[in-house]
């Protein structure tokens, strides 16, 4: 997928889903909100691992819930995203805009 | 019938093969998927997308060690090949006297197919797979892969070597394909899945490795 400024294509769905989540994010609903909204099959691993990525970067921050036995005593991390992170979804969001704007109408396309 | 538990081996790889950052919250989000009603099938494919992912990443992200990883196990295979051959050609003499008497199988075994020396060389290469595992400890899965793909030149020159041998007519044992066959195997596929059985040998999950700090 292509690259917008510093983020890649999924790690820019990645920081989408979490600002739709809000305070639920962690792996499953992250991967359940990507594979709604784009109708890929998304495997919950790459999420962990564009997340981790994520957080190296500085864009997210995660803290542990508390376990639970559904999950075999093993704690959900959730996710958010940093002041830093909001700022380069933004950045990516307004340079998608001025791309989009400068494209001629797409044949089928509704807009 | 669907059980509660999730299919073991999967959950034994995850546990050791998966990417090591947040790898319990990982597993737990499987584990809570797979209890809501996903499929066996779901949560195998799950499992082997996971551990492809995490080799893939990390071998994009630290070629280096990936290149380290593949040395130390090409050195072991060309230390071990020698080895084993040494310990075959010093004991030739010893051969000629058939002290296997009159036995043809111990001589197909020993002459032929030359099992000991090639357990030699497995048992040296499931080594090498346990340590490459514990030298990377973060990146294990992915070394541990790139390791075992190290016994394939090897391979390959053996493969050139022996077909100009048996194009040429210089193969001596012409009645011994089968042994072709299992030298073949053991290059191709048996010496990089030694390496694989040691990586994962050496490959301990973190409940594992905590259960064992809280014992000592």
């Amino acid at each position: 997928m292509a690259k917008l400024g510093i983020l890649g294509g999924f790690e820019l769905l990645v920081l989408i889903a979490l600002l739709r989540l809000g305070d639920d994010a962690y792996g499953v609903p992250i991967a359940n909100e990507i594979e709604a909204s784009s109708g890929r099959s998304v495997s919950i691993g790459s999420i962990y691992i564009t997340l981790a990525r994520l957080e190296r970067k500085g864009l997210v921050s995660s803290t542990l819930g508390e376990p639970t036995a559904v999950r075999g005593g093993r704690a959900k991390a959730y996710f958010r995203l940093t002041a830093k992170g909001l700022r380069d979804v933004r950045q990516a969001r307004r340079t998608l805009i001025r791309l989009w704007q400068g494209v001629p109408k797409l044949e089928g396309d509704i807009v | 019938m669907r059980t509660s538990e999730p299919p073991r081996l999967s959950t034994w790889l995850l546990e050791r093969l998966a990417p090591r950052d947040k790898r319990e919250s990982l597993v737990g989000d499987l584990l809570e998927q797979y209890r809501e009603g996903r499929s066996a099938m779901w949560y195998r494919r799950q499992v082997c997308a996971t551990i492809w992912a995490g080799v893939v990443a990390d071998l994009r992200a630290h070629k280096l060690m990936a290149v380290r990883a593949v040395v130390i196990g090409g050195v072991a295979v060309i230390l071990l090949t020698w080895l084993s051959e040494a310990l075959r050609r010093s004991l030739f003499p010893w051969f000629a006297t058939r002290p296997w008497g009159e036995s043809e199988i111990l001589r197909q075994v020993l002459v032929y197919y030359r099992l000991p020396f090639a357990l030699i060389a497995c048992l040296g290469l499931v080594l090498t797979g346990w340590m490459i595992a514990r030298w990377h400890r973060d990146h294990r899965a992915a070394m541990v892969v790139v390791g075992a793909l190290s016994p394939l030149p090897l391979a390959v020159q053996w493969s050139v070597e022996t077909g100009r041998l048996l194009q040429a007519g210089l193969w001596p044992f012409w009645d011994f394909r089968l042994a072709l066959l299992f030298h073949a195997a053991l290059l191709f596929v048996g010496y990089p899945l030694c390496i694989l059985i040691g990586g994962l040998r050496g490959a301990r999950s973190d409940g594992e490795v905590a259960s064992r700090m809280s014992i000592s």
